[in-house]
């Protein structure tokens, strides 16, 4: 009897071994939701970040109306990272928990910046930092995007940027892009990341919306289309359709709504798409096959138009990345295969090759056939 | 009270631990191997085995009052003393990672050398057989792993298949070796009963822990693309754990392979160390110096000084047992054909 009641206290004095510390309780944590960082002019770097009111969770959309947001905005500006956090704390009347965080949104002029890798490894090395959260570049300034976000459907504060940007994703207007994914890109010996494009819906760029009329809506913020980098600095945007084709080269989409002669057309893939890249010597030759089914009724012109269509906007989309000097397709991730070490690889050059590669695109368009 | 270990539980420990030991370092280290990490552990244990070999033949001609025995036992157990303040380094930094507070880390230190300490003086055959019966609860986690996170993993990341080429993998090779000694060391002391057979048990023990750590490692290479920055700790750690990406609930099984798995090692370790010290001094209380050995792990741990120094001797280690034991095993070839003129 003895030794159980010696282990049983020694368990029970471990849970003393906190001291006299403030323990974590919900009520003393600003959970950041968003995070958005912008440079000045001056080089500092300015981190606005939204904390949810705790209890404020119902009726969100009555509350806004009210002007009682359920969230708070706390904005600090510092030389770097870390004095930028420590500011927040300082700003912030509970302890700021970036366990939690769903999105964090950079502005395309921070992220064009050189220095924007260094700033992305500063981040992903901060503790307690959740990385897997969605990342976005955005038109203009992230503070006023980030201001712009209004929770519109749902009942729950911390699934609302979730919700809606997995509902993006599978609509394929936006790629599926982790602040982490990108991260690890950016210091990879592979293929260079990619992020959500955003923007406001007064400082949408020319050209972003085409096809598309919003006529009305509570949605401020737009999330349409892909942010390309190039080693882990931004270079420019994607529009959704070129999003669409790239998530389908990616393996990300198993469908591809394609509008061609102002209608829209759903087709699936048959597989994955087959790509192969040939080496020989310092001539590189990059192969993708593309195989499609769409709807039977379609009449042979429309179906051989549509191959053609698709073949010249994937061709367009693969000048594009590479004049931008960004292979966000994984491409690399196939080459590297074929050296034997990573020094062998790094010394191959991969983006000047890759720039002036041959590219052989193929894309077939079937019917389905009723079973 | 004596501190003893059955053979076979001795075998199961020191697998554990093994396969532990040349996972996290690694996993974590940010000597650059890349992607031939997983050679690197193979490569690791081909040394290894013939070591124990000789370790074996120098404990079954157990001679304590030699000298040269003794030195061998202080060697031992320094190793595996060292070796336990890194893992429970190890275990104090990722508890402080995966706190919600900033917690210091003498805070975090403590209970688990309590509990290192209570497993020590349940004796040595609560360590092994605790190793054997995480044996069978390991692949069970695994396949979890597994299972939840087959989307997220990448085949194509294994490639260029030789990382940063046959030299770091050498590199490598020579430091897992040195990772295989501490875990011998709770073989030297276990008791061997006087089976033959279970000479080699040990052996085939230890090469199973390259073979089981070697998939780990693709495993780890394969969650997040091999970076070219000298990643930090943290970030090795996270990569490891989280997936680098993956949703909060994915990450338990991973999290309780890797605590259940340094919990393992450190008491290995700390059992080693503790029953070498007490065939050194064996006036003393097995209590006495398994408190002494918690101890001295503990004040070690928390300096970086001596964590450092662990991380970076490993292929010294080896290549200092591998020669003292080598020595040992050919003096006592020598003596022994003297004996027989």
């Amino acid at each position: 009897m003895k030794k159980p009641g010696m282990l049983a206290l020694l368990a029970a004095l471990c849970m003393a071994l906190s001291g006299c510390q403030v323990t974590g309780e919900v009520e003393n944590q600003a959970y950041v939701l968003v995070l958005a960082l912008d440079s000045s002019d001056d080089g500092a770097l300015t981190l606005t970040a939204r904390v949810p009111q705790i209890g404020k969770s119902g009726n969100k959309g009555e509350q806004e109306k009210a002007g009682d947001s359920p969230y708070l905005v706390f904005s600090v500006s510092a030389p770097s990272w870390s004095l930028a956090l420590d500011a927040l704390q300082w700003s912030t009347p509970r302890q700021v928990n970036l366990s939690h965080i769903e999105m964090i949104v950079a502005s395309e002029a921070l992220a064009s910046h050189a220095s924007f890798p260094e700033l992305m490894n500063q981040i992903a090395d901060t503790p307690h930092l959740y990385t897997n959260a969605r990342f976005v570049v955005c038109a203009g300034s992230a503070k006023a995007f980030l201001e712009a976000g209004k929770t519109v459907i749902g009942t729950r504060l911390s699934s609302e940027i979730n919700a809606m940007l997995s509902q993006y994703a599978r609509q394929s207007f936006i790629p599926d892009a982790s602040f982490a994914d990108a991260c690890y890109s950016a210091n990879a010996i592979y293929g260079d990341p990619i992020a959500i494009w955003g923007y406001t819906a007064d400082a949408a760029p020319s050209g972003n919306d085409r096809g598309i009329s919003v006529v009305e809506s509570p949605m401020w913020q737009r999330f349409s289309g892909t942010a390309l980098f190039r080693r882990g600095v931004f270079v420019r945007a994607l529009s959704p359709e070129a999003t669409r084709l790239l998530n389908l080269i990616r393996g990300q989409s198993k469908v591809l709504s394609h509008v061609w002669q102002d209608a829209s057309y759903e087709l699936e893939l048959d597989s994955p798409p087959d790509i192969k890249i040939l080496i020989d010597g310092s001539d590189v030759t990059i192969s993708l096959r593309v195989a499609l089914h769409i709807d039977d009724s379609l009449p042979d012109g429309v179906v051989n138009a549509l191959e053609t269509a698709i073949k010249a906007d994937i061709d367009q989309l693969i000048v594009d990345c590479r004049q931008a000097g960004c292979d966000p397709f994984g491409f690399a991730e196939l080459a590297a295969g074929q050296f034997a070490t990573v020094p062998q690889w790094l010394a191959f050059d991969w983006p000047g090759r890759y720039a002036h590669a041959a590219v052989e695109t193929l894309v077939r368009v079937s019917r389905r056939h009723a079973s | 009270m004596k501190l003893r270990i059955a053979h076979d539980a001795a075998a199961a420990a020191a697998f554990v631990a093994a396969a532990a030991r040349i996972f996290v370092g690694l996993a974590l280290d940010s000597v650059p191997i890349h992607n031939g990490v997983w050679i690197a552990a193979l490569l690791g244990a081909l040394p290894a085995i013939p070591y124990l070999l000789c370790l074996e033949a120098v404990q079954a001609e157990a001679q304590p009052n030699r000298p040269a025995y003794r030195m061998l036992m202080l060697l031992l157990a320094s190793v595996a003393l060292l070796d336990a303040s890194e893992v429970l380094s190890v275990v104090a930094k990722t508890s402080e990672y995966l706190t919600i507070n900033h917690v210091p880390l003498t805070v975090l230190t403590v209970p688990v050398a309590l509990a290192a300490l209570w497993c020590i003086c349940r004796n040595g055959d609560a360590v092994g057989y605790a190793a054997m019966l995480w044996i069978r609860v390991f692949p069970v986690l695994l396949m979890l792993v597994l299972l939840l996170q087959l989307p997220h993993l990448h085949v194509r990341w294994l490639q260029p298949r030789l990382g940063d080429g046959w030299r770091a993998i050498a590199n490598g090779g020579v430091r897992t070796a040195g990772w295989f000694v501490p875990s011998t060391a709770i073989l030297f002391v276990s008791d061997r009963g006087g089976a033959l057979p279970a000479k080699h048990v040990s052996r085939a023990w230890l090469a199973c822990a390259a073979l089981v750590t070697a998939p780990l490692l693709a495993l780890r290479l394969m969650m997040a693309p091999t970076v070219v920055r000298n990643a930090s700790w943290l970030f090795n750690l996270d990569a490891l754990l989280t997936n680098g990406r993956a949703p909060l609930y994915l990450q338990l099984p991973m999290i309780l392979i890797w605590f259940v798995g340094l919990l393992h090692l450190l008491s290995c370790d700390c059992f080693a160390a503790t029953a070498l010290l007490q065939r050194l001094f064996p006036a003393i209380d097995g209590r006495a110096c398994a408190a002494l050995v918690v101890l001295g792990t503990a004040l070690l741990s928390i300096h970086d000084f001596s964590v450092a120094l662990n991380r970076s001797a490993a292929p010294w280690v080896f290549i200092l047992a591998a020669s003292i034991v080598g020595l040992y095993v050919l003096v006592l070839r020598d003596s022994k054909g003297g004996e027989h003129r």
